[in-house]
């Protein structure tokens, strides 16, 4: 047997999909992948391909039987393994009970160089899952980064860039990566593809085969509880104008003079 | 742990050289908590400590201000061990910190390593004897309000972004004790290396929306040259920021800075007006908090108008003549 190729591991948080296309039903899935994580696949992706690069691309999803519809996907574009992290008993977790979960999700899949997960998921947030994980792995590198260059035995090149600056950067290895490109369009994959992704096994991680314990999971797990949800925006008084735009032209005028009044600013 | 155990709760400040607006609001918000629930407010500060600052902690409320110094030295791994360390002495019912991306990011480790409750960028914080603490934040995409109450662990942890509470400098001077400690330069924590670094090209004046009250923004339906120099002008004339929407930076009419949306800036300005914005959900994402909104469209069917206070079908160019 030749030797072990270390695993990336993509962390996939599947998220509503009407979340991302309010409008276009396109792709008619429940689930998609949030857009930093599809941006960072198809970076991995690419590195893969340009072929210098040695390593095992392994998403991870968590969610239930659902979420395999973005495995599939992941491996039809060119991820080597899928990973669904699925039981009954992890329903509700929060980013503490998770970050328990994809610990030992990670420490069963073994020979992890890097973990990268999408800086903020749109639906939940928080932000947490990245850095929590870091910390239960006892990972020493936590990096930011826009864009994956080089992944190299014991180090990882990144380009990270913020308003001022874009930097080049190395970390070395192990590291855990937030990742802080998106994309938000869906990937257009080929009939081959899809029929070569087909062929790839989707493994199951349940609490069982992961040893996990069931106090430290799910709704059990978590330390906090959504206790209400309310919708923010009351329906607004609105008023609708058409054709007449004079009476339109007032009414801006009128609220911007409002504005005008209380603040005196230099103009930009 | 003893039951008598002085109730505390730990704002944790960023390692910032000094005192700032974000601080006090929590450092204040936390008093008002405290006084209803008779908590003690300790606050860690690593920066500097001259007559006016420690003044400035104790008159938006801290009892204790736990402080060092050497911030620029600290990292991430360095910083949440001084946290654990303080968390482990005082064992605080609550710890809040800032919502920056430093503070964040110290929240969630420590939020694993104690393993407690974290509510990442609360609106507002309650206290009650019955049920504890409890934690308002808003959630997808900002459209809806999430009430959050930890469970299953003795510390609670949040966020919370600048602006969010106001600050009131309390009247009397507190008594506010002062626990100095030390900082060790500690090299065993490695960093990641910057190989090469490049200035963004043209560093333009700095764009900052939220100093405007009013904001035009540019979008598919307004890109035409005409349109956009009469929004420019009418933004001179009445001091707006013009902003715009993701297909129009992506044309190069705009710069990127003005770029509001989900991957752009969100705004909150008194009035908020839309020249030609359809409305795709990543842009109306950025201007929720907008107090009121003034769309102007021609098609009739552009969701935006269900979020504006004013919906005005119309031609861009029609309005823009006549203003």
């Amino acid at each position: 047997m030749e030797k072990k190729i270390e695993r990336i591991v993509l962390c996939i948080k599947p998220v509503k999909t009407d979340l991302l296309f309010q409008n276009s039903n396109a792709d008619g899935e429940a689930f998609s992948m949030n857009p930093y994580e599809l941006k960072a696949l198809e970076n991995l992706i690419k590195l893969k391909r340009n072929g210098e690069e040695r390593f095992c691309l392994t998403c991870i999803c968590m969610g239930d039987k659902k979420a395999k519809s973005i495995l599939r996907r992941a491996l039809s574009m060119g991820a080597d393994e899928g990973i669904l992290i699925s039981d009954s008993i992890f329903a509700g977790s929060d980013t503490v009970a998770t970050t328990y979960i994809l610990q030992k999700a990670v420490e069963k899949l073994g020979n992890v160089k890097m973990i990268v997960c999408g800086v903020k998921t749109i639906d939940g947030e928080t932000g947490q899952v990245p850095l929590g994980l870091c910390e239960r792995l006892g990972f020493p590198f936590l990096v930011n980064g826009n864009e994956i260059l080089k992944v190299k035995d014991t180090s990882v090149i990144y380009k990270y860039r913020n308003e001022k600056e874009t930097k080049i950067m190395e970390s070395k290895l192990p590291a855990v990566m937030k990742y802080r490109d998106f994309k938000m369009d869906l990937p257009i994959i080929s009939l081959a593809a899809i029929k070569k992704g087909k062929k790839k096994e989707i493994l199951l991680f349940d609490s069982k085969n992961m040893e996990i314990d069931p106090k430290r999971c799910g709704i059990k797990g978590s330390k906090t509880k959504v206790i209400e949800i309310k919708n923010k925006y009351n329906k607004k008084e609105k008023r609708k104008l058409e054709g007449n735009i004079q009476e339109m032209v007032e009414i801006i005028i009128n609220l911007l003079g409002e504005g005008e009044e209380k603040k005196e600013g230099d103009f930009g | 742990m003893d039951d008598n155990r002085i109730k505390e709760i730990l704002v944790v400040c960023d390692r910032s050289t000094e005192i700032n607006r974000h601080m006090m609001e929590i450092i204040y918000k936390a008093k008002t908590i405290a006084m209803e629930s008779g908590h003690l407010v300790s606050v860690l500060y690593t920066g500097n400590k001259n007559k006016d600052i420690v003044k400035g902690f104790s008159q938006c409320g801290a009892d204790i201000l736990i402080s060092g110094t050497s911030p620029n030295k600290i990292g991430m791994w360095q910083f949440s061990d001084l946290v654990t360390r303080w968390i482990k002495k005082r064992k605080p019912q609550l710890v809040l910190f800032q919502s920056t991306e430093f503070g964040k990011d110290i929240a969630a480790i420590i939020s694993a390593r104690f393993e407690a409750g974290l509510t990442a960028d609360c609106m507002d914080i309650f206290y009650d004897i019955t049920n504890g603490f409890r934690f308002m934040r808003a959630a997808i995409c900002d459209s809806v309000i999430a009430q959050i109450h930890c469970i299953n662990c003795t510390m609670n942890i949040g966020t919370v972004k600048e602006g969010v509470f106001e600050i009131c400098k309390l009247d009397r001077t507190w008594k506010m004790e002062m626990i100095p400690f030390s900082v060790e330069e500690d090299n065993t924590y490695e960093r990641e290396t910057c190989l090469h670094m490049s200035k963004e090209e043209q560093i333009k004046k700095e764009i900052n929306m939220k100093e405007y009250s009013t904001v035009f923004c540019i979008g598919r339906g307004a890109s035409s040259p005409e349109c956009v120099e009469g929004i420019f002008a009418l933004a001179k004339k009445y001091n707006a920021c013009v902003v715009g929407t993701r297909p129009v930076i992506e044309e190069g009419i705009i710069e990127k800075e003005r770029q509001v949306g989900q991957s752009g800036k969100s705004i909150s300005p008194k009035l908020y007006i839309g020249f030609g914005v359809f409305g795709a959900s990543q842009h109306l994402v950025g201007i929720r908090n907008a107090k009121k909104i003034i769309a102007i469209n021609h098609d009739p069917k552009a969701p935006i108008f269900d979020y504006a206070d004013y919906s005005m079908v119309a031609d861009v160019k029609d309005i823009l003549d006549k203003l």
